[in-house]
């Protein structure tokens, strides 16, 4: 590039600058960004740690707080089983798609969300703010295998909680680990069918495994067509397809969603991305 | 404007040996100090702010998952902007691909400092990336590349996958369309 047209001025020099101290990025407040350092610490060395962990470094944390919505709707699911009218009720009012903070009672002890940087900065702050930060004390316990934490709770509510504390911990393939054993310990059950989207989900976002997520979500659509979580099975499915590049399959499943709700939100989003797939095709 | 601290150009950092080791205070330590690099040059490279932390969440995984390959030849904080900037491109390539919106930083937000950063620096730093944002996405990887990341010629178009020329051809495009828009805002040629 010796090109002077192509070299900056001292202009271009105070503003394209790469260092520590000033910007572009918004301000990070220092609670967030040893919460930041921290997950990727537990992230990383829970995979050096697990044999055979193959996770890919997708730890998105829009997704995952995306993603803790969907395991709100599961926890309501399970608590209205259980007798739990109120939380049913404030799942079936939509209220269960805010942060699992206001619903569920799994997720709003888990260490998922982390300092909000809306008190502090400038930020647009993305993430949920500092209830769920991770305790100190929480911080010094002794790591548990994921096998450890599911032989201790043998109960299907239980080991959905011990994964989904495992996900939040960004342990995502102890997390998928656990979601499985819920499957294989207690087919059939809705517990089971909660741990399949879960577990589909991690895979698809985290694991970069769309292929394994599509099996998932079949399956899960396939024994529960109508089920609590289908809109998110439906709409996890056609990502999965997307990110497969089966575009015939993916336009497919998301005519699936549109006919099964044709008046929710996520319905809009598929009738768009069909527009788009059909764009395409011409 | 690639700007190694005088530490790094002087000898190794010795808590990288122990992070190879799986030392994690001396991890932990790395990665806070590297941070605010890594932070930052995720915002040269994406548009918008609200990807930011999610990439550099991706890039301290990775980090850490890379230092036991680090053998300290070169600075490290290069061969953390090398990691920051694959991972930055590949998550912005899959999301991309998904066509999914970015969210837009409210117009006001970038004429306001934070307390302990220098203003007109992160001021203009500010404003400059508002500008990338306008960019197509090939010249804005090229640009931020080469004039922020310091990757050389060559590496750029290894990088981007392109002939050498076409990654000529898109940082040319690309500081054009920048010192055309600064014009228009600042009457800076």
């Amino acid at each position: 590039m010796s090109d002077s047209d192509l070299e900056p001025d001292p202009f271009w020099s105070a503003r394209l600058t790469l260092d520590e101290r000033g910007g572009p990025a918004l301000r990070l407040p220092k609670e967030r960004a040893r919460w930041m350092v921290e997950h990727a610490l537990d992230e990383a060395f829970a995979e050096s740690g697990a044999a055979g962990s193959e996770d890919t470094p997708d730890t998105s944390m829009h997704r995952r707080v995306r993603s803790f919505g969907w395991l709100a709707c599961a926890a309501a699911v399970l608590l209205a089983l259980a007798g739990g009218a109120f939380a049913a009720l404030r799942y079936w009012s939509g209220v269960a798609r805010k942060p699992p903070t206001t619903v569920s009672p799994v997720a709003a002890h888990t260490p998922a969300t982390p300092p909000s940087a809306a008190s502090t900065t400038l930020a647009p702050a993305p993430l949920p703010g500092p209830a769920a930060l991770p305790q100190s004390t929480e911080r010094q316990e002794p790591r548990q295998t994921p096998h450890a934490e599911a032989t201790s709770h043998q109960a299907p509510d239980d080991l959905l909680q011990a994964a989904n504390r495992l996900r939040a911990q960004g342990r995502f393939a102890a997390a998928a680990e656990v979601y499985a054993l819920v499957y294989e310990r207690h087919p059939g059950s809705i517990a089971a069918y909660t741990a399949e989207v879960a577990r589909a989900t991690i895979e698809l976002e985290h694991r970069d495994n769309p292929h394994l997520a599509r099996t998932l979500f079949t399956r899960a659509l396939r024994h529960h067509p109508s089920g609590a979580l289908d809109i998110e099975a439906r709409q996890g499915l056609a990502l999965s397809l997307r990110d497969l590049g089966d575009n015939t399959a993916e336009a497919r499943a998301l005519r699936e969603l549109v006919a099964a709700h044709p008046g929710s939100p996520a319905a809009e989003r598929a009738r768009a991305q069909l527009r788009g797939l059909e764009g395409r095709a011409r | 404007m690639h700007v190694p601290s005088e530490r790094d150009q002087l000898r190794p950092d010795p808590r990288v040996a122990l992070a190879a080791q799986g030392d994690r205070a001396a991890t932990q330590g790395l990665l806070l100090e590297l941070l605010p690099r890594v932070r930052n040059l995720v915002r040269y490279l994406a548009s918008g702010d609200a990807d930011v932390d999610d990439i550099a969440q991706l890039t301290l995984v990775q980090l850490v998952r890379s230092f036991r390959t680090y053998r300290g030849e070169g600075s490290l904080r290069a061969w953390c902007d090398r990691i920051t900037v694959r991972v930055a491109l590949a998550y912005l390539r899959r999301r991309r691909s998904r066509e999914r919106q970015t969210c837009e930083l409210a117009p006001e937000l970038y004429a306001v400092s934070s307390s302990s950063e220098q203003p007109d620096d992160y001021t203009l730093r500010r404003q400059a990336v508002h500008w990338l944002d306008e960019l197509p996405n090939e010249q804005r990887e090229a640009v931020v590349l080469h004039h922020i990341a310091g990757l050389s010629a060559p590496e750029l178009a290894a990088e981007l996958g392109v002939p050498f020329e076409t990654a000529r051809s898109r940082l040319r495009l690309g500081m054009n369309k920048l010192r055309e828009r600064a014009a228009r805002t600042q009457g800076k040629p």
